[in-house]
């Protein structure tokens, strides 16, 4: 038998010795132990040393108490006091995160007022109304137009961030050509047209000709925001209309309609899809894929806080009633 | 404990939130609360600091106190004290397992003297030091049963009660420790009086090859 077979199996005999000694074992247990205790001297011998240990330690004085272990009020109440004094901070931080909580819940649902109304359901481009012009996020909107009017004062274009469906975005940089190249553009001013007056809709009637690109760009830059859907159907058509125009009306230009496509694509390189239809068909906007995106994630920073609100105020009322 | 206190009412008193009466409780039980955390700790500070914190604690837990024995109840208390506190003590080594059993008197900080015993000398109480260092030895989960077994008397169903541990654990861990004791016991005979010694020592047979006869 192996070194460690034979201490398993001494380790199991003590076992039952020990168990023996406390009168532990079953009937049946005990009768086979004895019967072994009866020839094995060993065995015996085993179990003698065995009780002898169990005897010395049960026989061991008790200690008694070295003092009197009584319990004072403060002893008893010194946890709860350090419960009660985070109670204040906690509630303070309820309040805290609970307030921020309400007022970006606030600032999201007007926001998705605003955005989502208007974009919601494409008007038809008579009844465009003001209202989903203002700026999308109050400070933040009109950010972009300043923004946007310091890129229309440099006249370079936007940045990629601006997604703005290359439609318009043709749209928009053609107008900047044609104002930059036409001095004959005065001479259409009286004329009623069809993109000006959905222009100075959108331009909130603010601004005069000079002024009309930096619109637009805010515009651009808005439309992230959900305003492109009013925007679509009616900028391919006008663009066609326009370049039209152009070509009538400013001589001067040589506006044959190849120059006019090569004003329009010029500034577009970066997609030859949108413009590969010389024809002006009016070629089906993309919509920026992520939808809303700042909103959304507001969405999910008022979750957030209302979760924290309810975990902070579940701790400070746990808190307060900790005695 | 039969001495005229009705234990039950000074219970329901403490639960009530009397102090007081959880005081006299105290007084009651804190002898053997002491001594159970004593003989598993076996450091007199120690034991000290886990009594009153299992005071403190067992008053705050009354309200979950479901009846039964209220000493029996006060003694998982400790029991669970001790446990902290020797998993605490885990990270600086107590007195190992084999140290002890090669230890020489003067080495031997469990031995008052150091010089051969003279019979007149308290013997028992030799003894029983040795036997308290012996303890400390074991392994805290072999340590804490053998306490509560042969020092508190309770058994095995008390122990895996106030352990958390099956009945079957409870026996296996008692042997082993029992046999440890008797293996360190073989090796020190001479501290035995002569009352204990046995006639047929199986432990001898065992032991290492110095013993005296």
């Amino acid at each position: 038998m192996s070194m460690l077979g034979k201490k398993r199996v001494q380790e199991k005999t003590d076992e039952w010795l020990s168990a023996y000694i406390d009168g532990a074992l079953s009937p049946r247990e005990r009768a086979r132990l004895e019967a072994r205790l009866a020839e094995d001297a060993d065995l015996r011998a085993r179990l003698e040393s065995l009780r002898q240990v169990v005897v010395l330690v049960r026989e061991m004085p008790p200690v008694r108490a070295p003092r009197n272990f009584l319990l004072t009020p403060t002893m008893v109440q010194r946890p709860a006091r350090v419960a009660r004094r985070l109670a204040p901070a906690l509630t303070f931080a309820t309040a805290l995160t609970g307030l921020l909580c309400v007022i970006l819940l606030v600032g999201n649902l007007l926001a998705a007022g605003w955005g989502g109304g208007g974009g919601a359901v494409p008007l038809p481009m008579a009844e465009y109304p003001k209202a989903p012009h203002q700026p999308l996020r109050g400070p933040l909107g009109e950010k972009d137009q300043e923004t946007a009017m310091a890129l229309a004062n440099t006249e370079t274009p936007p940045s990629p961030v601006i997604e703005t469906p290359l439609a318009e975005w043709s749209l928009l940089e053609q107008t900047v050509t044609l104002e930059e190249a036409a001095p004959a553009r005065a001479l259409e001013e009286d004329a009623p047209h069809p993109l000006e007056s959905a222009e100075s809709a959108m331009g909130g009637g603010g601004g005069g000709p000079g002024l009309f690109p930096g619109e637009g760009y805010g515009e651009g830059a808005e439309g992230i925001g959900g305003e492109m859907e009013e925007q679509e159907p009616f900028s391919p058509e006008p663009r066609e209309d326009r370049v039209e125009s152009v070509a009538t009306l400013t001589p001067s230009l040589e506006p044959t309609p190849l120059t006019a496509e090569k004003i329009v694509a010029t500034p577009v390189t970066p997609s030859p899809t949108s413009l590969s239809k010389p024809d002006g068909t009016p070629i089906p906007v993309e919509q920026p894929e992520q939808g809303p995106p700042l909103p959304l994630l507001s969405w999910w920073l008022v979750g957030g806080l209302a979760l924290l609100t309810a975990v902070l105020a579940v701790l400070s009322v746990r808190a307060w009633r900790a005695e | 404990m039969g001495k005229g206190i009705d234990e039950p009412s000074l219970v329901a008193a403490a639960q009530r939130g009397d102090l007081d009466a959880f005081n006299e409780l105290v007084l009651l039980y804190q002898d053997r609360v002491y001594n159970l955390a004593y003989r598993i700790l076996g450091d007199p500070s120690a034991a000290e600091d886990a009594t009153q914190e299992a005071f403190i604690s067992a008053y705050r837990h009354l309200p979950t106190f479901r009846g039964g024995s209220f000493l029996s109840w006060l003694m998982r208390t400790v029991t669970n004290r001790c446990y902290d506190e020797l998993r605490r003590q885990k990270r600086r080594p107590t007195v190992s397992w084999e140290s002890f059993g090669e230890m020489d008197e003067e080495a031997n900080p469990f031995l008052v003297n150091g010089h051969p015993t003279p019979e007149e000398l308290a013997q028992q109480a030799e003894l029983t030091q040795w036997l308290q260092g012996a303890i400390q030895t074991l392994p805290p989960d072999q340590r804490v049963v053998l306490v509560l077994s042969d020092v508190e008397g309770m058994n095995y169903q008390e122990i895996a009660d106030a352990v958390g541990i099956p009945v079957g654990t409870v026996k296996s861990r008692l042997a082993r420790a029992r046999a440890r004791l008797r293996d360190l016991l073989a090796a020190r005979k001479e501290l035995l009086p002569r009352a204990y010694r046995l006639e047929h020592e199986y432990a001898g047979k065992e032991a290492r090859p110095g013993k005296d006869g």
